[in-house]
This record gives C-alpha cells, structure tokens and sequence, in this order.
C-alpha cells in the first residue's frame, strides 16, 4: 500500500494532549470520590427526577464510595500539574496561529449540520475539509474552553476565601461548584466520543497524536474501495 | 516511519508506563498519616502557597444575619459528651516552654468581649450554608491567657501552632497560629444570638472561618501552645493538615 505522511501535531500539542489526558483521568476519578460526600445534582422536572447524579449503582460499579480522604489527596497533589498543563496548552493554542485550527469559518458556521449528521450516522465526510471539520472545531473547541474552565473553578472551590476575587468572579463558592461538575460532565462525554472517533478512525489516527503524522492515501487500495 | 517517529513512540511508551508505575508506587508507597508522603509533601507545598502569614488577618466576607435561612447543620461528635457540667466547666491551657498549667473557668472565658458575624460555613464534604456566630476573637483570648501567666510572655510570638482538644479527648485539632491570629477565628459560645445547642459543642466551641469545618472543635477542654504540629484528629486519617480555604 503506497502512503505518505504528513505532519500534523506539533511536539507541544503532543506532549500536552498526554500530560493533560493522563492527569485529567486522575483528577475525573479522583474529583468523584470527593463529589460522593456531598452527591446534591441531579436532573429533574417539578419534583420528578431525571438523572440522579450519581445513582447508587454507579458509585458501587467504580468502587467510589467512603475514599474522601483519599480522593482529596489525589486531587490536591495534582493540581500543579494540571494547572501548567491545561493553562499552558490553552495559552498556547491562543497565542499563535493554531487558534484558527479551532475556529469556524464562514462557510462552516452555514454548513454545521451536514457534517454533525454525518458524525452521528458514523458515515464518511464527502467534503475534505482543513485541517479539522466543522464538528471537530466545535468538539475541540469546547473541549479547550471546558479545560480551562475546569481549573478555573476548580482553584476558586479549593481556596474560596484565599481567592475570593475569583470565587467571586464565577458567581460564589456554589456557582463554582456546579461549574466545575458540568466542566466535568462535558469532558467525561467528550472523552467518551474522542476514543469512539479514534477507534473509528484507525490505528494511524491514533499514532499520529505520538508521532504527529497523518497518513495520507496516494493509492485507494481495493478493500479501501469496496468500503466506500 | 523513521527514526524520529520511533522515538517518539518508545518516549509515549516510557511515558504512559511511568504513569501505571507512579500509580502503582502511589498505591504502595510509605503513608504518612493515612495517605501516601507523596501527597502529604503534595499538601504541605500547596500550604506553602496558600499559607496565610500572620499579618494576613484581613477579615472574609461576612454576611447580615437575615441571610442565614436553614438551621445550622451539626456534623461530627467525635470526643463530645452529653452532659456537660457548665459549673464546673474549666479550660484548661498548656505551653511547651514551661509547665504551668493554666485553669480557667468558663464564666470567666464567656465573659470576655465578643463579636459576631455570619459567614459561609464551608465543609470538606462539598456543602456549605451560612451561619451566625458569637464568640471571642482567639488572639484577644490569648492576652487574656498571658495576662494569667507567671511568666511574662508573648504566646503569639513564641508558638507557631496551637492545638485544641475537645473535653473528653475523643477529638483534637492542630492549627498553626497565624490562622488563629485571624480577626474572625473565635472561640464562640452563641449561635444565632442562642446558647449553643448540645450538637453544637456546648458551652463553647471554635469558629475559624478560613478553615473547613473539620478544624471548628466543639466543646473545648484544652489549648496547648507550642512549637511543632500537634496531633489533628482528621490529619491523621489521611485528610489535609492545613485544610485551609
């Protein structure tokens, strides 16, 4: 099979998309052993509750429950390490021209919706797009935003009267606290799709967030065609 | 493929296998305290930066009293008894650098100059709520305390922690002094302009705003002032020795 490869990730977007990915699977997991002692959201409509967050049977399926203590911990011990990390990335993306990686442009803003129809039927886009199509901009996008918004909230909910301006900023020690969890909820869900989409993309997709390379196709290969 | 890609992928091996091998060390590494020294050093940094000093008494947002809608919540009665004795209810305190032991009476504590304020109780569980409070700011208790002593001394000064034992000693708390210097760290003995209910650590009880709640002892039979870290009840079962918000 003839392929080429082209360059795609830089090292810094490598280094931090792991740094970042490692640490905030610690921090999801530990963050819930911290959210079990005051488990208080949920959905619900009048008096009729939707989604308990957590039910029962989730806390006992992860082993969540009576590791405060431990959760805290973890938590607190890693927060340095998210913070550089997240902070760095976001300011990273900010500052130079991969921004417009994550933006939409005109004719994307119109057109959103084929390609979230596409996603979702998990079918092949017709259109080759740049660099990321519009549903991943969107994705990623939101992803960066929830990243830094999660640490955010998270410094504020940890030292509320130390940093009261900032607690103040995000609506109180409770506006923060509901924040952080939907931050978490959001990227819990964007985790789950991310590995749904690497699975579905293939094994090189996958490598090309270690090595930074995308293998473009010069030969459609016969299997490759009968796929299509 | 070359060779540059290949580094990279044996640098991502290393990497995400010294991730399983830090957690895996986590698990099984020297525990300080019920939690690992990695966390306990992890901890005390974060105290390094959020440490208050001692000049830092800048009182926390306070609330008027009409903000405080459900009754107070009562958590934890670990060293608390049920009858309490108001008579003959005595304080006692103690000092690492000498041996007297100092005995004072509640009536003469509870007689001392107080202020109030409500603020946001917050709690290392996740909730908080606001509540009101009435007690004696601890630094001027700590002149009341020199004032009794044979030595002429300046506990503010000489001590870098205080620690706290309920009355039966079921339960005690190490706090160092420049958050019990802080303009709002009372010694309270009235809840909502009401004597203290029995859950609430009657008859007198610590409040110390810039601290989660596991740090506001009920019921206080003893201070002792000295140099090192004295025992924390919830320290050494894995949680925060600061606990500092």
């Amino acid at each position: 099979m003839a392929s080429e490869f082209k360059t795609i990730h830089t090292l810094p977007t490598r280094i931090f998309h792991w740094v970042i990915a490692m640490s905030i699977f610690a921090m999801i997991y530990s963050g819930m052993l911290i959210y079990w002692a005051n488990d208080e959201y949920s959905i619900s409509i009048g008096k009729i509750t939707i989604i308990k967050f957590f039910p029962n049977w989730f806390y006992k399926f992860f082993d969540l429950k009576s590791k405060l203590s431990y959760g805290m911990a973890i938590h607190f011990s890693l927060i340095w390490i998210v913070f550089i990390s997240v902070f760095g990335y976001f300011f990273y993306v900010l500052l130079t021209k991969r921004r417009k990686e994550f933006l939409l442009n005109k004719k994307e803003r119109k057109g959103i919706f084929p390609y979230l129809e596409d996603e979702i039927l998990f079918k092949k886009h017709k259109e080759k797009s740049t660099k990321y199509n519009p549903v991943q901009k969107l994705a990623y996008g939101s992803c960066i935003i929830m990243l830094f918004l999660v640490v955010v909230t998270g410094f504020a909910i940890y030292k509320p009267s130390k940093l009261e301006w900032l607690c103040y900023l995000l609506g109180g020690y409770k506006s923060s606290r509901i924040i952080h969890f939907i931050c978490t909820l959001g990227l819990s869900g964007f985790i789950i799709i991310h590995i749904a989409q690497v699975i579905k993309y293939g094994f090189f997709m996958f490598l090309s967030i270690i090595t930074g390379k995308e293998r473009i196709k010069t030969e459609p290969t016969p299997i490759e065609n009968s796929n299509e | 493929m070359n060779k540059r890609d290949y580094l990279s992928i044996t640098l991502w091996v290393i990497f995400i296998l010294g991730c399983i091998g830090l957690r895996q060390y986590y698990l099984h590494s020297d525990q300080v305290d019920g939690t690992s020294w990695l966390s306990r050093k992890m901890l005390d940094f974060n105290y390094s930066i959020f440490g208050r000093t001692e000049k830092d008494t800048n009182p926390i947002k306070t609330f008027p009293k009409s903000a405080v809608k459900t009754p107070a919540r009562a958590n934890g009665f670990y060293g608390m008894r049920n009858k309490i004795d108001t008579i003959g209810y005595k304080i006692k305190a103690t000092f690492d650098d000498n041996k007297d032991t100092i005995t004072l009476n509640i009536q003469e504590v509870l007689a001392l100059p107080k202020i109030s304020y409500a603020f946001d109780f917050k709690c290392v569980e996740g909730w908080n709520q606001y509540t009101h409070w009435t007690g004696t700011p601890f630094k001027q208790f700590m002149t009341f305390v020199e004032s009794k002593m044979k030595t002429k001394s300046d506990l503010a000064k000489q001590y870098k922690y205080v620690g706290l034992t309920s009355v039966n000693g079921g339960y005690y708390v190490g706090i160092d002094m420049p958050a019990m210097l802080h303009s709002q760290t009372i010694l309270a003995s009235l809840l909502n302009d009401q004597i203290l209910p029995q859950n609430q650590g009657y008859p007198i009880r610590l409040i110390i705003p810039i601290k989660y709640g596991i740090k506001h002892i009920k019921q206080i039979g003893s201070i002792r002032f000295s140099h090192t870290p004295p025992n924390d009840y919830w320290a050494e079962r894995g949680y925060d020795y600061d606990s500092g918000l």
